[in-house]
């Protein structure tokens, strides 16, 4: 005669929490995909410069990629490189900040407003929504953006030009 | 100077209709999967693809003050302000302007058309902002980049009482480039017809060639120049030397007997330093002006003076920023010309002011001043509105 296992009052009320914190945890990683910024990447992800696989783009160095970021022109096989700032992420927005321009946030903005006002650059677009910009950028060879490593690595649409960021 | 004016009008035109026209320059071949990257190489043609640029900036203002008598100069009667920068590029070729709309006055300040050879060197035709200045090249008409409410006195407009011509029609060249370490080095030389001393209405000033107004004789060739460096190639900060020379035809008889001259010489020599750190930020300026008055058959007197001004802003929690500025230029109270049509320049004043950044490019300021100006002893209260748009 098989024996069940002895189910208790104690253990039903374990599951029953168990249960509970599973579907806050589901909730919570939910919550982290649908609220822009609070999705965050694998904590030894790399952040990288991505362009179209078509793109002419080989490489960049740290100064094309300050001037492309502040609207100053940036020639690539004959054609002006736009950049494309990724803020669908509050940490990958900082990083970019810091590592990549070398300046707080505020002034990042600030400098790219007074090259505006000053020679009538234009400042790189803004994008919350990841997957719409990546979407664009496989379209437009002159567009760069950055982004997470594991967010492109599969992707046969899309190049990665070099690491901006690793931690 | 109509000639000149016809030109530099029929410039604009062509360089517009250029700018337009898809004829005009060639297409580029679409770029060919796999080709290497060339960025920055000099003598690559650029996109073909005309592509502009909008950007507003507004204020509105109000101000109490301890004048009583005088009637109230342009600055006071302004209260709203809008600043409009446009820009367009096709390849290599750039047009910018910025229209300056206000309650007391609408101009073009600036409409210059250009060529950009290399990355961020650039060959400018038209009316723009002398470079000898540390401030107006770098917040030019947009209050909402200034974190304090006014200008410092030495580096106000012409037609807000200002000792120093600022607009130039004629060309301009500047450049930025890196250099080892990370550093930058940056410069520009303008050189253009200048302002001439006028009397408008019955306020004595420099009167600069206009964008849409006609301008007569007097005007003369004026040189500036800026050199800098920058700790970060591209960063918030710099430091360098500042040089202006301008010849300027006394237009007016009135001023011409009070000056004892037909033209003044002015020679302006300055240096500067912006540090944006995280924790403060400073801007130092110093000038040494020197004014000479030119007359026929005559000695040619002249004057010297110093002015200068420290401003150091602390950003602070909640998006609020402190700032404190000094202005001084003893020497001024002295000068011929600074007397006659620079009522507002401040011999020595302190400006105090807190700022609220807002979201989406906002600002509310509040300023209160108590400076010694030339006309007298002036307390003055201003509360502003700014934005950036888009």
């Amino acid at each position: 005669m098989e024996r069940g296992i002895p189910v208790t009052p104690l253990t039903a009320k374990g599951i029953r929490l168990a249960c509970r914190i599973v579907r806050l945890a589901v909730l919570a990683v939910l919550a982290c995909f649908a609220v822009p910024g609070l999705a965050t990447a694998p904590g030894d992800d790399a952040m990288v410069l991505v362009v179209a696989r078509h793109s002419p783009v080989q490489d960049l160095d740290a100064i094309d990629i300050k001037r492309l970021f502040l609207g100053i022109p940036v020639v690539a096989n004959g054609g002006n490189l736009r950049g494309a700032l990724n803020y669908s992420d509050a940490r990958l927005r900082e990083l970019f900040y810091e590592h990549v321009m070398g300046m707080t946030g505020e002034n990042y903005e600030r400098r790219s407003l007074e090259l505006t006002l000053e020679q009538g650059r234009r400042e790189p677009s803004i994008h919350e929504d990841e997957a719409a910009l990546l979407a664009l950028v496989t379209r437009d060879g002159q567009l760069v953006t950055f982004t997470w490593r594991s967010r492109v690595a599969n992707n046969p649409q899309l190049r990665i030009v070099r690491e901006l960021w690793h931690p | 100077m109509s000639a000149l004016r016809q030109i530099s009008t029929g410039l604009y035109l062509v360089l517009a209709a250029l700018l337009r026209s898809p004829a005009a320059l060639a297409d580029e071949p679409a770029p060919l999967p796999g080709m290497v990257g060339m960025s920055g190489m000099p003598g690559m043609s650029g996109s073909a693809r005309p592509a502009g640029n909008l950007e507003l900036f507004l204020s509105l203002r109000g101000q109490t003050s301890s004048k009583e008598t005088e009637p109230p100069d342009l600055d006071e009667r302004t209260w709203g302000v809008g600043d409009l920068v446009f820009a367009a590029e096709r390849g290599r070729l750039r047009l910018m302007g910025e229209y300056n709309l206000s309650t007391a006055e609408h101009d073009f300040e600036r409409l210059q058309v250009g060529i950009e050879p290399v990355p961020d060197t650039l060959v400018w035709l038209g009316r723009f902002h002398q470079p000898g200045s540390a401030w107006n090249n770098e917040f030019h008409h947009g209050p909402y980049l200034q974190t304090a409410i006014t200008q410092p006195s030495i580096e106000l407009w012409e037609d807000e009482d200002g000792l120093l011509p600022q607009h130039l029609v004629g060309a301009l060249a500047e450049s930025r480039w890196p250099i080892a370490g990370g550093h930058g080095l940056q410069a520009a030389v303008g050189l253009g017809y200048g302002s001439v001393l006028a009397r408008d209405g019955s306020k004595d000033g420099f009167d600069p060639i206009g964008v849409l107004e006609s301008s007569g004789a007097g005007h003369h060739v004026s040189t500036t120049a800026q050199f800098a460096f920058q700790p970060t190639y591209l960063g918030p900060s710099s430091g360098g030397l500042l040089f202006s020379h301008h010849l300027s035809g006394i237009r007016d008889p009135g001023m011409r007997a009070s000056l004892h001259a037909d033209q003044v010489d002015q020679q302006s020599l300055g240096a500067y330093i912006h540090i944006v750190g995280t924790r403060s930020h400073w801007l130092a300026v110093l000038y040494r002006i020197q004014i000479r008055y030119d007359a026929p058959g005559a000695q040619s007197p002249s004057e010297q003076f110093s002015a200068g001004y420290l401003q150091v802003e602390l950003p602070l929690p909640h998006r609020l920023t402190f700032y404190l500025r000094h202005e001084t230029s003893p020497g001024a109270a002295d000068s011929r010309l600074a007397k006659l049509i620079s009522d507002d320049l401040v011999l020595h004043g302190n400006f105090a002011g807190l700022r609220v950044d807002l979201p989406h490019q906002q600002a509310v300021t509040l300023e209160v001043s108590r400076a010694t100006m030339i006309e007298g002893p002036l307390n003055r209260l201003r509360l502003q509105w700014s934005a950036a748009f888009p």
